[in-house]
């Protein structure tokens, strides 16, 4: 059952500015082994409509008439039955046309991404057969994943499994079937956003970062774009007919010239030489910036390949597979590259990097796969040790530390999961009791093992709902002049980026409270996102005054607003401070900090107190001169002292808090 | 299945003070373009009020007896099945009623949402077909979105997705259709109850700060008009039936001359030069801002748009879409927004 709507798209050709996106989309019109790009960006920027209107210039095919969309004469793309049939010396049944953009919708549920049952056909003629799902719909064409770093997991790994073998295997409700899907991945994302899964991001070919124009000119040029095509979509496109149908021959041109295309030993070894120097791990990026630099020439109309187009190559290539530390910039690529290129060739080559025979036909979907899919794991992996995280205090001592703790109540919460909350991405045979019972897949059940419409027990399947955030971790830290310790700002940031570096994994979101001056001050709210903590936590401000109860208050309402949104996360507020609030919101300091702690507790929200004042410090004092015992006892939370702990130790604090076995939402 | 009862809704044009909210409703109302409105505000600020006067005021429209509340003459607002229809020439029997407000409860489910597989139809007929959902049920109409903010991510990105496109586009439980859904967006949110994602943020055209009023003449007025209409609900809305008459076809005629409003380049150029000082994000703000000012201009009905136009446009335009810190005090747009006019009049004078 499928209806359609017909959209019209912006030419391509309209689209304002934007070079590199445009450059790194025909690129891949060309030549679909440059494996696709990622497009990151800012929002409005035009990332979703240069997509879609690359549908238009795509070249036509040769599609067998098949509901997998086989190739007629390649092998390795053809589903069993046309397999069968080739191999027999069967001629199949051919027609050409367009390369489709094929989207993946937000809410799209397994099974119509892997396809599965067709129960019409299973109900009227008894038979199993597959309902074919987006992944043979793209197969040999284009899969356009809109904000593809807030994908679910599940569908991820879908995807993944599929891009690596260029097959989908489907097993389910009794049908056992596979079929090849091999498609060019484009993905959109807002950076800002939360990060993406580092085998995912290692998928793209290349990758670009784009930002809003910032020439009047150009703007301008823009509205006006704008204006006219929603005013009249079929005029405004007409007028850019022609243009359409130059970049549509120019493409055509750029892949029959492509076989023909060289590049010379010199500039292999450029090439090798800079995949060296960026420090980027396996042979990936090697063939790519060749491949891609064979396909600029190409499309430029030259049959050699110049030390300009392995730049741009590299431009295209590099950036997403950089080793990056945090509290660093994206490293301007185009120098070094240029330097490099312009040094000559030089001494490279350990006899691991050898030169490649890259595959030059166009629509080869040969893939170099089986190397390092875990090449931004290791990379993140060493950028962590390279990370002073500061002497280790032994375990045993921290342990030590830990039974001395100043805290009433148990120290683990788990939270009931009751509410159908998440989005619905696949069933599952239930254990026990069905509560939330999945239709579809219970009657695809049903249908496939009878043939009828009867559901029994054994039919029944429920929903498996999204993983949503594990954790919530709100830091509150004390900024003030009294506590402008540079040791203690180091920690906890380090704590921070720790935490966020595996957020991708656990989908946990940080937020970052600053307590000084007269309020606090939320500089982070709640993210998954590397970037936006790095950007807004690079200077933190000291001096002043100590709100404390307002930062704590401020840290409580964070958490409100994200256990709304979602039930099932762990909260958590780690308060890193002396205790020596004097700012109060309205009178009273003390009496607002055990109000709030009073509330912490009763939301059930953990609470971790990291008291940076000495012990020596205060031993000598008449009594403790901070309000932090007072916090601890009111909340049920947790005690420790900053001197005993590194920036690890926080985050195994915090990890010990949201450990959970795997959370599925019911 | 659907019962309308018939319940006198507050006048649109008796709704005390609160003029932006009221011109980004209108404005909306005349160009759907505009991307809808997000009301940022307290309870109790007569939000969901005033949303549904609007319904009220709009003029009636001509719709399919469809599921997806299809227009009988206006192919793109067609799903396949009455597309094909129309296209064959059949006469599509339609009627004539108000438009619908739906409103999004806060605990919706996306499978309401987006529509899903027909349980019933499925287990009688063995056939899978659509059970229209609100994105379906909003088509032609508004749709009012209580508290966006606390709303699930995924949620209202297939809402605003829809929104943007116009058409929903469904791929779950073994169904694959799209409908159009062409609707007014209203959305609200308490800010003081968290932040809403700002991809999101970034779609609501307009966005309008309310607070409760301060003038006491004006909360006066407010309860009287309360008071009255409570009391005598009919002959409190004949007294506002001529200025009803006169803001529909206000509104009309605006659409009409929509498409004919001009924005000199000096104007867009001031555009750019705003959107550029406020460090927004990307460009949607800049086509918003001009299209917003072209809405102006035709509901004062105008060809050419003016500087003020331009000036209420950013005002609409950018105080959600400002790059702030959460918590600081928001720039004042409309003091900058004039320094920026100023000086170019200055400058094209010179």
């Amino acid at each position: 059952m499928s209806h359609r709507m017909k959209r019209i798209d912006l030419p391509f050709t309209a689209i304002v500015g934007q070079q590199r996106l445009k450059q790194a989309l025909v690129l891949n019109a060309i030549n679909p082994g440059l494996l696709g790009v990622l497009i990151r960006g800012e929002k409005g920027t035009g990332k979703s409509t240069a997509v879609r209107s690359l549908a238009d210039l795509l070249p036509e095919i040769d599609v067998v008439r098949c509901p997998f969309n086989c190739s007629p004469n390649n092998p390795s793309l053809q589903c069993e039955t046309c397999n069968e049939r080739y191999m027999r010396g069967e001629e199949l049944p051919v027609s050409k046309r367009k390369m489709k953009v094929v989207e993946l919708p937000l809410g799209a549920t397994e099974d119509r991404v892997t396809g599965t049952l067709d129960i019409e056909k299973a109900l009227r003629e008894g038979i199993k057969a597959l309902e074919p799902g987006i992944l043979a719909e793209a197969n040999q064409g284009i899969l356009y994943i809109d904000e593809v770093n807030l994908l679910d997991d599940h569908l991820v790994d879908i995807l993944l499994d599929s891009a690596a073998m260029g097959v989908n295997i489907i097993e389910r409700e009794g049908i056992s079937v596979s079929h090849p899907s091999r498609f060019i991945l484009v993905g959109t994302m807002n950076p800002e956003e939360g990060e993406i899964r580092p085998q995912l991001l290692d998928r793209f070919g290349l990758s670009l970062d784009i930002k809003g124009m910032k020439d009047a000119k150009e703007r301008i040029e823009v509205i006006d774009v704008v204006e006219e095509f929603e005013k009249d979509p079929e005029t405004f496109s007409r007028r850019y007919e022609k243009d359409q149908e130059d970049l549509r021959h120019r493409i055509l041109e750029a892949r029959e010239l492509l076989h023909d295309v060289e590049i010379s030993e010199s500039l292999k070894k450029a090439i090798v030489d800079i995949c060296c120097k960026f420090g980027v791990r396996g042979h990936r990026a090697d063939f790519l910036i060749a491949r891609t630099a064979k396909t600029i020439a190409a499309y430029e109309q030259r049959k050699n390949v110049t030390a300009e187009d392995v730049k741009q190559a590299a431009e295209l290539v590099l950036p997403h597979r950089l080793t990056r530390m945090p509290f660093e910039e994206q490293r301007p690529v185009t120098e070094k590259v240029e330097q490099i290129l312009q040094q000559g060739m030089t001494l490279a080559t350990e006899t691991e990097k050898n030169e490649q025979d890259e595959d030059e036909e166009p629509t080869g979907f040969d893939d170099h796969g089986g190397e390092d899919s875990n090449v931004q794991e290791d990379r993140l992996k060493s950028a962590r040790k390279l990370i002073d995280f500061g002497e280790r205090k032994k375990k045993t001592e921290m342990k030590f530390r830990k039974d001395k703790k100043y805290r009433m109540g148990s120290g683990r919460r788990t939270r009931t999961l009751t509410t159908h909350a998440g989005k619905y991405v696949k069933a599952k045979i239930p254990e026990g009791k069905v509560t939330d019972i999945a239709i579809d897949a219970t009657i695809r059940a049903a249908v496939g093992r009878k043939y009828k419409l009867s559901i029994d027990k054994e039919d029944l399947r429920e929903k498996v709902r999204a993983k949503k955030i594990a954790s919530v971790i709100i830091f509150v830290v004390d900024c003030s002049g009294s506590m402008g310790d540079l040791r203690m700002m180091n920690t906890t940031k380090r704590a921070v980026m720790s935490l966020l570096m595996d957020s991708y994994q656990k989908r946990d979101k940080v937020g970052f409270i600053a307590v000084w001056g007269y309020r606090a001050e939320v500089l982070l709210p709640p993210t998954t996102s590397v970037e936006l903590a790095v950007k807004h936590l690079k200077d933190l401000p000291t001096g002043g005054l100590t709100p404390l109860s307002d930062g704590l208050f401020k840290g409580l309402q964070l958490l409100r607003t994200e256990l709304w949104k979602c039930r099932g996360i762990i909260p958590i507020i780690v308060l890193v401070s002396d205790g020596k609030g004097n700012v109060p919101i309205r009178t009273d300091v003390g009496k607002e900090l055990i109000c709030i702690a009073d509330e912490i507790k009763r939301m059930e929200i953990n609470l971790v107190v990291i008291d940076t004042l000495p012990e020596l410090h205060w031993l000598s004092q008449s009594g403790y001169p901070g309000f932090n015992k007072e916090i601890v006892k009111a909340s049920g939370g947790e005690y420790y002292r900053l001197d005993e702990l590194d920036s690890q130790d926080v985050v195994d604090v915090v990890r010990a808090l949201g450990r959970l076995e795997t959370i599925e939402l019911r | 299945m659907s019962r309308q009862m018939k319940r006198i809704v507050l006048p649109f044009t008796a709704i005390v003070g609160q003029q932006r909210l009221k011109q980004a409703l209108v404005l909306n109302a005349i160009n759907p373009g505009l991307l809808g409105v997000l009301i940022r505000g307290e309870k109790g600020t007569g939000k969901s009020t005033a949303v549904r006067s609007l319904a009220d005021l709009l003029p009636e429209i001509d719709v399919v007896r469809c599921p997806f509340n299809c227009s009988p003459n206006n192919p793109s607002l067609q799903c396949q099945t009455c597309n094909e229809r129309y296209m064959r020439g059949e006469e599509l029997s339609a009627l004539r009623r108000k438009i619908k407000v739906v409103e999004l409860p806060l605990g919706a489910t996306e499978d309401r949402v987006t529509g899903t597989l027909d349980i019933e139809k499925a287990l009688r007929e063995g056939i899978k077909a659509l059970e229209p959902g609100i994105l379906a049920e909003a088509n032609q109409g508004i749709l009012y979105i209580d508290e966006v903010n606390l709303l699930d991510d995924h949620l209202v990105d297939v809402l605003l997705d829809s929104a943007a496109m116009g058409i929903n586009t469904i791929e779950r439980e073994g169904i694959s259709v799209s409908h159009p859904s062409k609707f007014i967006l209203v959305g609200t949110m308490n800010p003081e109850e968290g932040e809403i994602r700002p991809q999101l943020l970034d779609r609501f055209g307009l966005s309008v700060d309310i607070k409760g009023m301060k003038d006491a003449e004006e909360r006066i007025e407010v309860i009287d008009v309360v008071e009255e209409f409570e009391r005598d609900p009919e002959t409190f809305s004949r007294r506002y039936e001529k200025d009803q008459e006169d803001l529909r076809h206000r509104i009309l005629e605006a659409r009409e001359l929509l498409n004919d409003v001009e924005i000199s380049r000096a104007l867009k150029q001031t555009i750019v030069e705003i959107c550029l000082e406020f460090e927004v994000h990307g460009h949607r703000a800049d086509f918003l801002i001009a299209r917003t000012a072209k809405t102006i201009a035709a509901y004062n009905q105008r060809k050419k748009v003016i500087r003020e136009d331009v000036k209420q446009a950013a005002e609409l335009v950018l105080p959600h879409r400002l790059r702030r810190m959460p918590f600081e005090e928001p720039k004042p747009v409309t003091e900058k927004v004039e320094q920026i006019l100023q000086q170019r009049k200055e400058i094209s004078k010179s």
